[in-house]
């Protein structure tokens, strides 16, 4: 215990200190471009950590992901444009609040949330790494396909005004994630001989496609009302819209318990991924809500609810790396990388091998929760100032930044072609009322769900009895049932209603 | 509106017929013996889209209230804006390859100014310096990469 | 300021007369085929920093991920054959693909190859408590248990299952994994106890044994296990990071390129990277390079025809 303890002293290195500071504040800034996310952030980060000692260099690269998970709440919500995937349910309620002169208070939410969540989840990982590492290999992908198939219910939940309507953009979605080289068999699919398409349709390109792009055709088309309403979006006339109220904190504090709870639960389980957690928090968040209505017009809790689950699956992303040595998302492959390249080998011998240095990561990821508060406050102030620039000269710096991300992450030209088609299908879901949301949850699940249902199969040996020997997956799928059960005696109830009035 | 439900309704069927007929026997390959189709997913998920395709236009010419949804039709402004941005980015790519950035970059920031409405000479000229500005120094100082 | 004048001016003669000029005299692109952060990224940009240094122009890394390398091959087909436009990618994207594919985007004959700076560790591993410790014990343990698993990461990959199944009358099934991090995550969760590794086991040498090098000849990193070849059954297929540039460089920029190559090589900074990747350093000249890729295609054309697969 003691050489842990050492490490924690070895933070107090100002040295160490700045280079948290920094990696939080560069994510921080780059998360809340839009069209920029954590890859961008951590390309910017990998060349730097070839001259950095470990402790430093892991800390930095740590702080970049917490970051920039953290700063794309602030496009979201200020713009309607997430910052990443993960960010797409926080502008749901996020920007409808800023719509109505709260964006002070939604981005203070978000902040507060994140950083909660961040910290519990950190928190999570000092005390559960080494004795969760047993139980997390007792999760096969049988265990979780179960849990995909339960977090596709929550579907049905953000189908607001349609439940058809939801459902077909997330059937949109599972039929777009099967494009590209399907992995058991290796034949292309649906990839009309493009060599481009055979690692499937990138997700970032299409995210800013349909998400910000698509957003920004909308307001161009609207351009004339959307100048008048930005005298009046600027600043709430009450104190008490650019801060959150008791009422705000009581209303918050339970979906950032669940939020948190949730993105842990995400995090720990490989495959999932950040996005995963937010929708699922999201959606419970609402499903738990007295008045579900509110969602969807500024309900301060769904921004809550989103934005501390896509923050506690960072740390908690790292306990199977930790633990195991297992790299559970995509930073935590990136960090192994980062920790090979200064001696260190990922997993449960680093305890025993390098405590020291393991404290210090500990530390240092305290102190970048820490410093996320601080530096998310300063920048806040600085960003809110965006609302107050006309649209007319926001959308062309946004737009470039999105050419710019796309062209980044899809690989040139692609990535850019990918946004504008997205973009396009965008805006017709859109003025059609279908959910958007819906068909990203349907392409980030479906690949991950398709292939862990087929190596359910060779693990289960083809006979689905073999499935009591994995009882955790047996409560995911009963879950399932109820939710199917549950919403369709929902939907029939509020049809029944509906008729009635 | 409820016309444009119907539509709507019935286009998606008729995508998901043309892709179940067509496409899917056409474009995946059957797979091979003891594992599940490689066209097993896209057919479900193109299956689920044709009958809830005929649920939406079923609903809306049988059904009673239509829910109401967010911004309405498409007006005049929103389908010149669908056309026009597209074709504003495709045609800096073009530039691009002939020009360089920099001059693709001016044009992708101007034209969407000029597209949004600004008039303002000093902001036209300081919006694409401005932007050009911070995409060299993430891209060529930072990043260490290229465009183009 | 006289000086940047000068320059300047230097600058604008030089390449006013571009036949004279000498290469290099701008920035050189170096295009990787993956993502930021993977290892053919990490040893990209540590060849970069190295050849920054030799050349005397900044080197820039650029990502172009995209079908383990041929979305990018496929675009440096088209770029000018000036030296200003080379790429970093293992050898199978471009000598094996045409057996697994009908439409490929490229051919061997597109590029000309400055050479080779690591080479792959490509095996068939276990995990430490997998109840065999070699090829045989494996074979006879598999007979008694049919249906072990073995986690494979796409088509070629399995490959060896099938035909180490056939060759010894024995029933391995296959768990399709997900890339290099769902292959570990197998291995030490004990789903699969068979897997293909390209050498990412060396990260693991607690949880991992190596049951058969999956090369021709014995791999760096555990030189006392026997080949695949060895073992009696001749399918093991080599792989290496090679220099590649399009076809028609100049003879001359091909061979500043694989000095550099060869400076790499020799390099502490490099080979600091590569040891953190597990890649073993194994320099080949221009001319070895370009020979081990006619072979290398060739060899795995036949081998997977033997197998029965044909090109979809």
């Amino acid at each position: 215990m003691t050489p842990i303890l050492a490490g924690f002293a070895d933070i107090l290195n100002p040295v160490t200190l700045l280079w948290v500071a920094a990696g939080v504040a560069i994510g921080y800034l780059v998360g809340a471009l839009p069209g920029l996310g954590k890859a961008t952030a951590v390309a910017i980060a990998i060349p730097l950590t070839f001259a950095l000692p470990a402790l430093p260099a892991i800390a930095f690269l740590i702080g970049i992901a917490k970051g920039s998970a953290a700063g794309s709440a602030v496009s979201a919500i200020l713009l309607n444009v997430p910052g990443e995937p993960s960010s797409a349910p926080t502008a749901l309620d996020g920007y409808p609040l800023a719509r109505q002169g709260k964006a002070g208070k939604a981005l203070k939410a978000a902040l507060y949330a994140s950083v909660l969540g961040d910290l519990g989840s950190t928190l999570a990982l000092v005390v559960l790494a080494q004795p969760i590492a047993s139980y997390a290999l007792s999760i096969t992908p049988v265990e979780i396909c179960a849990v995909l198939l339960f977090s596709l219910t929550f579907v049905a939940g953000l189908s607001a005004q349609s439940l058809a309507k939801g459902l077909v953009a997330a059937c949109l979605g599972l039929l777009a994630a099967t494009v590209g080289l399907e992995i058991e068999s290796g034949l292309p699919r649906l990839t009309f001989g493009d060599y481009r398409l055979f690692d499937g349709i990138p997700l970032i390109p299409m995210a800013i496609g349909m998400l910000a792009v698509g957003e920004m055709i909308l307001q161009a088309g609207n351009r004339a009302a959307l100048d008048q309403q930005g005298a009046s979006i600027a600043k709430g006339a009450h104190p008490d819209d650019s801060r959150m109220t008791r009422d705000d904190w009581r209303r918050s504090a339970p979906a950032i318990a669940r939020g948190t709870a949730i993105g842990i639960g995400v995090g720990i389980l490989p495959g999932l991924g950040a996005s995963v957690g937010s929708f699922l928090s999201y959606g419970a968040a609402r499903a738990r809500a007295k008045e579900p209505e509110r969602f969807g017009t500024g309900a301060i809790e769904g921004v809550a609810a989103s934005e501390s689950a896509d923050n506690a699956v960072v740390p908690a992303s790292l306990i199977p790396l930790f633990a195991l040595g297992i790299p559970g998302s995509v930073i935590a492959a990136i960090l192994i990388g980062a920790f090979m390249l200064h001696g260190v080998a990922p997993g449960p011998l680093m305890f025993a091998q390098q405590p020291r240095l393991v404290g210090g990561i500990y530390a240092a990821m305290i102190a970048a929760s820490l410093a996320l508060l601080l530096i998310g406050m300063t920048l806040q102030g600085l960003f809110a100032q965006v609302v107050r620039v006309p649209t007319r000269r926001v959308v062309p710096v946004v737009l470039f930044l999105c050419v710019i991300g796309a062209w980044l992450e899809g690989g040139g030209v692609f990535g850019v072609q990918v946004m504008l088609v997205f973009a396009v299908l965008g805006v017709v879901f859109i003025k059609l009322g279908f959910s958007v949301v819906n068909f990203l949850i349907g392409f980030v699940v479906g690949r991950t769900f398709e292939l862990t249902f087929r190596q359910s199969i060779q693990i289960l040996g083809r006979d689905p009895w073999n499935l009591i020997h994995h009882p955790i997956a047996l409560i995911f799928l009963a879950l399932t049932a109820i939710a199917v059960w549950r919403f369709t005696r929902g939907a029939r109830s509020t049809a029944r209603k509906s008729e009635e009035t | 509106m409820r016309a444009t439900e119907t539509i709507a309704g019935l286009a998606l069927a008729a995508f998901a017929v043309v892709l179940l007929v067509w496409v899917i026997p056409a474009e995946i390959p059957r797979g091979f013996s003891g594992q599940l189709s490689p066209r097993l997913v896209p057919q479900v998920a193109v299956a689920g889209i044709l009958a809830l395709g005929l649920w939406i236009a079923g609903a809306a010419l049988f059904g009673g209230r239509i829910p109401p949804h967010r911004p309405g039709p498409f007006s005049r402004g929103e389908l010149s804006a669908l056309v026009a941005l597209p074709a504003l980015v495709l045609l800096a790519l073009w530039v691009l390859g002939l020009g360089g950035p920099l001059p693709a970059g001016a044009l992708l920031v101007t034209g969407a100014a000029l597209m949004m409405g600004e008039r303002n000479p000093i902001a036209l000229v300081l919006l694409p310096v401005g932007s050009l500005a911070l995409g060299w120094l993430l891209l060529y100082r930072i990043l260490g990469t290229t465009v183009g | 300021m006289l000086n940047t004048l000068k320059a300047a001016a230097l600058i604008a003669l030089t390449a006013a007369s571009p036949a004279l000029a000498e290469w290099p005299d701008r920035p050189i692109s170096l295009i990787i085929g993956f993502g930021p952060g993977g290892q053919s990224d990490l040893l990209g940009r540590a060849l970069a920093s190295v050849m920054t240094e030799e050349l005397g122009v900044p080197v820039n890394v650029v990502n172009r991920p995209g079908a383990a390398g041929g979305a990018a091959l496929a675009g440096l087909r088209a770029m000018p054959a000036d030296g200003y436009n080379i790429m970093l990618n293992p050898s199978q994207t471009i000598t094996l693909t045409p057996a697994l594919m009908a439409q490929v985007p490229f051919s061997i004959d597109d590029f000309a190859y400055a050479g080779m700076i690591t080479s792959f560790d490509i095996a068939l591993v276990a995990p430490t408590s997998a109840p065999f410790d070699d090829y045989a014990g494996m074979v006879a343990y598999a007979r008694e248990h049919p249906g072990i698993l073995y986690a494979a990461l796409s088509a070629t990959t399995r490959v060896f299952a099938t035909e180490i199944a056939r060759a010894n009358d024995i029933d391995i099934e296959v768990l399709p994994v997900d890339g290099g991090p769902g292959m570990i995550n197998a291995i030490l969760g004990e789903q699969a106890l068979l897997a293909y590794s390209g050498g990412v086991h060396h990260r693991y040498p607690e949880q991992m044994k190596v049951i058969a090098a999956l090369t021709s000849e014995r791999n760096i990193g555990s030189p006392d296990v026997p080949t695949i070849n060895e073992l009696g059954l001749p399918i093991g297929m080599d792989m290496q990071t090679v220099l590649i540039a399009p076809a028609g460089t100049p003879e001359d920029v091909i061979a500043r390129l694989e000095a550099t190559l060869a400076a790499a090589a020799e390099n502490p900074g490099f080979a600091e990277v590569a040891e953190s990747m597990s890649a073993p350093i194994q320099f080949r000249t221009a001319a070895e390079a370009t020979a081990e890729m006619h072979r290398q295609l060739a060899a795995n054309l036949a081998i997977m025809q033997a197998a029965g697969i044909e090109p979809q």
